[in-house]
């Protein structure tokens, strides 16, 4: 385990600025693909992480040693972005449209290759995703991206394997409507 | 079952994919503002220190104030004047006889500084001391063999009474023990202490039937301040270990 994870473990606030400084950026980065995946918005994963820096570095010190201390950041990191999203109630109609400006200005770029095709892709799997309930986002995250099993998410967001399991299932039905849905739009 | 097994798996890689192609920036902006919430939380808890600290300097205040007034009216009614002076990392304690009530004071009373800096000082013997004080001048008899008597300065105030006595021991090494004794009449203004409010460790001690504050320094100094019976308020502080200094109280005679 990286050093920087032991530190969190420490009164951060004691120590030297240059060794804050460390912790921190290893933080943002060990965090944000899996904050941006789920929130789609760079200035409030940014906020999010600060937030969940500081929960970090308040709560490390009463940490157990043998803690899994990388499970616990993404823990206390995901939380703080669900909080976040409860609170704003963001309208993701507001969402898919910046996103949908990115992926027009991105797509006139594109020549005519293979490659082209898995960009678009990719852009249009971001769309998608970011018309997905955070909810979903979330479990999507823990299964296909961290690789959990079902046991552990459905210990980590209290709810029983029916539930998860019916909940990944929506997830994966609602991004492949949206997804197909797209790529149906731009090949008109 | 094959289908869902594909779409799961074709799912897992499209995410996948697209969770790695996110470019993670630049951190600098964030940890400027970090930086600053990390500066506020370490100046919050350094006063967070200091308030404990002062609550039990003012909580020994009290007592050795209620000891004296016998009244816990008069007690609490003096805990918001001792709050009130309290100034930067300094933390003063009162010993008063009773309650400050100016409403029918025909003239304001000075401000402490006045009051404190009013007295002149002499330096004397310790018999012409003993003769001009207008209270009995304790001396010890358990000083630590190190130390002898160096010096004694008694104050005239402007009504020509003698009410404050310094009595200085030195040792060879240059250390220096003080033993202050204040009379503190009734109508008379307030007496204060400073304590610095980083100064270390702070305990409610006895010595006879009156109650004291002893204030310990990681440098091996030490101040012990308690109200007699008598209203001389007392204070010794300087190199001496806690037992050493509670021994000195203790033989004042």
């Amino acid at each position: 385990m990286e050093q920087w994870f032991y530190l969190l473990q420490s009164p951060l606030d004691e120590l030297d600025t240059k060794i804050q400084e460390l912790v921190f950026r290893s933080f943002y980065q060990f965090v944000y693909r899996d904050i941006l995946f789920m929130v789609r918005d760079h200035s409030l994963a940014e906020d999010i992480i600060q937030e969940a820096f500081i929960k970090a570095i308040t709560k490390g010190p009463q940490m157990r040693s043998c803690a899994n201390i990388p499970a616990w950041i993404k823990q206390v990191t995901r939380n703080t972005a669900l909080d976040h999203l409860r609170k704003l109630k963001r309208d993701r109609q507001i969402l898919v449209e910046s996103f949908v400006h990115r992926g027009d200005t991105a797509f006139e770029e594109i020549s005519v290759t293979s490659e082209v095709e898995v960009r678009e892709r990719d852009k249009l799997l971001y769309q998608a995703m970011a018309e997905l309930k955070s909810d979903y986002r979330q479990v999507l995250l823990l299964f296909y991206i961290e690789g959990r099993p079902y046991r552990d998410i459905c210990k980590e967001l209290g709810m029983s394997e029916p539930v998860l399991t019916q909940r990944l299932a929506r997830a994966r039905k609602k991004l492949l409507q949206h997804f197909l849905r797209k790529w149906a739009d731009n090949h008109e | 079952m094959n289908e869902q097994n594909e779409q799961d798996r074709v799912i897992r890689k499209w995410l996948q994919d697209e969770y790695n192609s996110i470019e993670i920036p630049d951190p600098s902006p964030a940890w400027d503002k970090v930086r600053i919430q990390l500066e506020r939380r370490r100046r919050h808890k350094k006063l967070r220190s200091r308030m404990a600290i002062l609550a039990a300097v003012v909580a020994a205040a009290l007592m050795i104030n209620a000891a004296a007034t016998i009244s816990i009216s008069k007690t609490y009614a003096q805990m918001s004047s001792l709050l009130q002076e309290v100034r930067d990392y300094l933390v003063e304690i009162f010993f008063t006889k009773e309650a400050f009530d100016h409403s029918a004071a025909v003239t304001a009373p000075p401000a402490p500084d006045e009051a404190e800096h009013a007295a002149l000082p002499e330096e004397v013997s310790l018999e012409a001391a003993q003769a001009k004080l207008g209270f009995s001048l304790l001396v010890p008899a358990a000083m630590p063999d190190r130390y002898s008597l160096d010096r004694v300065r008694i104050f005239q105030e402007e009504d020509g009474e003698y009410r404050n006595a310094y009595l200085e021991y030195a040792s060879s090494d240059q250390h220096i023990v003080k033993i202050s004794q204040h009379v503190i009449s009734p109508g008379s203004t307030r007496v204060k202490s400073d304590i610095s409010a980083s100064a270390g460790d702070i305990q409610q001690v006895w010595i006879g039937g009156s109650q004291g504050v002893l204030i310990i320094v990681p440098e091996g100094y030490a101040t012990l301040e308690w109200l007699t019976e008598d209203g001389i308020k007392i204070s010794i502080s300087g190199k001496l270990n806690v037992q050493e200094l509670m021994r000195v109280a203790e033989s004042l005679h």
